[in-house]
């Protein structure tokens, strides 16, 4: 199971990634939209990770570049929570929003697995 | 006629001559050619008429006509006063019977016969001189008391004239006098007019000038005021009253006596029938104008029938224009005194400080908001209670340049915008004094500053989101990498260094947190249903660096308060007493935070045990800019915000302070009970 993470902070994204890479996960990662829609078109994972503040495409913008077609199930994470519009994260396309920080990242990766329906 | 004369000649003199015995004609002769026509009667009888007629100077008695007819013819003469010279003649000078009556009748002489004629003659002429000695003393007695009964006449008619014009001048001298006691009456009348000072005096002393006629009553004065009513003074049990009325006498311009109407009038005010009535229009000046078709009016009730009337009518004729003037005069003084009155209680209403001011900052006139203290003459010792000119002001100036100026001065805690407008006092033509108008600007300035700090706040709240928002980013890639490499990582020392990682990772995560919930966002300006323990317990965390030094005591309830608060706001309010308290503990010290349930209000408790606050500046430690802290420490808000806050969410602060021992701020806010669920 492919999951992608798409955050240009690299510490989020290197324990995130190492958390499904523990849950035998294949991980692809990006540190900006532009980079990760690539990758999202080339390697159709099945979870779609996207930080909302990016450089470049942000990851709204990057869920609506890539269109309906996909059949990824997109997580939206940020630490702006109170500043975004709620529908820009929780609108179509997208199918869990997590805010940042997180308690605990076991937790966030459980709850994706759920969204996901692995678990 | 003359007496001298007639010795020397005599002239005819007729001389009677009674003897029982012819005169012998030589002797007749002689006599006849000496003057004397002599005429011969043998007896007295018949004689009577002819000596009484007193056309006889001498008469010869012969004794031989016996003592009795002698006797009675002496006695005659005596006693009829006749005007006449006796001479006896006798045959010899026996004694007795011719003594007695020598001594009786007083003969002129006595001749002895025979009867000498030389003899004769010089008798004669003798008898002769003393009969016209006689005779002129006689007639000038006559004539003496003639002149003296003219005189007593004249002396009776001096008498009568002089009694007369006694009396007449007597009676003048007391019209005189009385004249002169009505004018002296009236000029003191006059006198005592100009010294009254009221309405009640000049009544009072009317009264008293009438005091002469007993059958007046009170006299009632209407006085038209400038606002159209009737003033009636009167005298009720010895003292003055005055009522007014909105009825109106109407103009008239002379003395009336028992008008119908005026009865009228004043039956309806007093409410009691009125008799006679005299009534006088008083004329005022034009400020209570009888131009306006109504009258003043004094009222005199009386008894007196019509001659007391007229005769009270003269009294008055001499007093009713100095009683008209007093009058007026008492009712401009009224009238000045009303205005300057209106002035003064304008001025002193004003709620900001007012005064004119000269050149050498001398108090010309100020309202009460202007005076600190009510002694010494300059501005600034009234204004400010100092010796010196207050900083910046702007007198000098303005009375230099002739021009408005402006500036600001500072009376103990308080700021005052002066604005000085030049002005000239009196006939000076240059300007010599300015009308300076102070604003109280302590209350704006506070705003201001308050503006300032919540714009300040505003400002490092935004900084702090953002700065915040960007350390979210790496502390969750920290916290989180750390728990996916504790749960790697098999070695329990390097997993326990990562668990202290993560444990300051979430540490800086709370930080940042309560950091965001006090600085930031619109939705916390409003005010929110909260429990005061829980906001103090996320307010704590910021405060940790200021409490480190402390030995930190903190009872937080654990009966749930709930308040109704801007959560932003109190929390600022929280920051703020125990950051003061932290501070006023500069060697460190015991730092108590408590909150509970006091009554029907909510309770948070700050107490130090620093220096405590002296009692002069404890009545202004609330109040905007007052620190005590170094520069760069305080800002001097802190204390006057967190009351403004506190008060506006219907609550309060109180101090209690112990020099040595401490200080205990309590806030104090109404415990949230509007909704029950």
């Amino acid at each position: 199971m492919k999951v992608l993470v798409v955050d240009d902070e690299q510490l989020v994204r290197r324990s995130l990634a190492r958390a499904f890479r523990l849950k035998k996960y294949e991980v692809i990662e990006a540190e900006d939209g532009k980079k990760g829609l690539e990758l999202w078109i080339e390697h159709k994972p099945e979870i779609v990770v996207l930080d909302v503040l990016m450089p470049g495409l942000s990851g709204p913008q990057v869920v609506s570049e890539r269109g309906p077609q996909s059949e990824s199930k997109v997580i939206m994470i940020s630490a702006y929570s109170g500043e975004h519009d709620v529908t820009t994260i929780t609108g179509e396309g997208i199918d869990l929003f997590i805010p940042k920080p997180f308690d605990d990242i076991f937790k966030v990766v459980e709850r994706i697995e759920e969204v996901a329906g692995v678990r | 006629m003359d007496i001298e004369s007639r010795t020397d000649q005599i002239d005819n003199s007729k001389v009677l001559w009674v003897s029982p015995t012819e005169l012998t004609s030589h002797l007749f002769d002689h006599m006849q050619s000496s003057g004397f026509s002599v005429i011969h009667h043998k007896s007295f009888s018949h004689l009577q008429g002819e000596l009484k007629s007193g056309s006889f100077s001498l008469l010869f008695l012969d004794w031989n006509l016996g003592a009795d007819v002698i006797a009675e013819v002496l006695n005659f003469v005596k006693q009829a006063s006749v005007s006449v010279g006796v001479i006896l003649l006798i045959e010899e000078l026996g004694p007795g019977q011719l003594q007695k009556f020598v001594n009786n009748y007083a003969p002129f002489d006595i001749i002895i016969k025979p009867i000498d004629k030389d003899h004769l003659l010089n008798a004669s002429n003798k008898a002769y001189r003393r009969y016209l000695a006689n005779e002129n003393r006689k007639s000038l007695i006559l004539k003496f008391r003639e002149q003296n009964d003219k005189l007593e006449e004249l002396t009776f008619g001096l008498e009568q004239i002089v009694h007369e014009r006694t009396l007449n001048e007597e009676k003048s001298k007391k019209q005189a006098e009385e004249k002169l006691n009505h004018v002296r009456s009236l000029v003191r009348f006059i006198k005592e007019l100009a010294f009254t000072n009221t309405v009640d005096d000049w009544i009072l002393l009317f009264r008293k000038s009438l005091k002469s006629f007993s059958s007046i009553r009170q006299p009632i004065l209407c006085y038209a005021t400038p606002d159209r009513k009737m003033n009636v003074v009167y005298m009720q049990k010895q003292q003055v009253v005055e009522r007014q009325t909105e009825e109106l006498i109407k103009q008239r311009s002379r003395i009336i006596t028992d008008s119908e109407e005026d009865r009228h009038f004043l039956a309806n005010f007093f409410g009691r029938p009125f008799g006679k009535i005299i009534s006088i229009p008083i004329f005022l000046s034009n400020i209570y104008s009888s131009s306006e078709g109504f009258s003043s009016v004094l009222f005199i009730e009386h008894g007196m029938d019509d001659k007391d009337v007229q005769g009270f009518l003269d009294y008055l004729s001499d007093r009713l224009q100095p009683l008209q003037i007093s009058l007026e005069r008492i009712l401009l003084e009224y009238q000045l005194r009303y205005t300057s009155y209106q002035w003064a209680s304008t001025f002193d209403g004003l709620a900001e400080p007012i005064a004119i001011v000269d050149f050498d900052y001398n108090l010309i006139r100020s309202n009460k908001k202007f005076e600190l203290t009510d002694s010494g003459s300059k501005c600034f010792k009234r204004f400010n209670d100092s010796d010196e000119s207050c900083r910046g002001c702007p007198v000098k100036r303005a009375l230099k340049t002739g021009r408005p100026q402006k500036a600001q001065i500072k009376r103990g805690d308080s700021y005052f915008e002066v604005q000085s407008y030049p002005i000239r006092v009196g006939d000076n033509t240059k300007l010599t004094a300015v009308i300076n108008y102070y604003l109280d600007m302590t209350q704006a300035l506070a705003l201001r500053g308050r503006v300032i700090q919540n714009e300040k706040m505003a400002a490092i709240g935004l900084l702090a989101g953002n700065i915040a928002h960007e350390l979210n980013n790496p502390l969750t890639g920290i916290r989180s990498l750390s728990q996916v490499l504790i749960s790697t990582i098999q070695e329990q020392q390097v997993r326990d260094d990562l668990k202290e990682i993560e444990v300051a990772a979430e540490r800086c995560q709370n930080i940042i947190d309560n950091l965001l919930s006090f600085s930031n966002s619109e939705e916390t300006r409003t005010k929110t249903k909260v429990e005061m323990s829980d906001i103090v317990k996320k307010t704590l965390p910021i405060l940790k660096t200021a409490m480190r030094d402390h030995n930190v005591g903190i009872e937080l309830s654990s009966e749930e308060i709930m308040i109704e608060v801007e959560i932003q706001l109190f929390q600022q309010v929280i920051f703020n007493l125990i950051n003061n308290a932290c501070q006023a503990m500069e060697d460190g010290g015991e730092l108590i935070v408590e909150t509970s349930k006091q009554g029907s209000e909510a309770q948070f408790l700050v107490r130090d045990t620093g220096p405590g606050i002296p009692p002069e500046i404890l009545s202004q430690i609330f109040e905007p800019f007052f620190t005590t802290k170094e520069e760069g420490k305080g800002t001097g808000l802190g204390l006057s915000m967190s009351r403004s806050v506190i008060e506006s969410f219907g609550g309060r602060i109180e101090v209690d302070s112990q020099i040595g021992t401490g200080t205990t701020f309590k806030v104090l806010l109404p415990i949230y009970s509007g909704d029950a669920n």
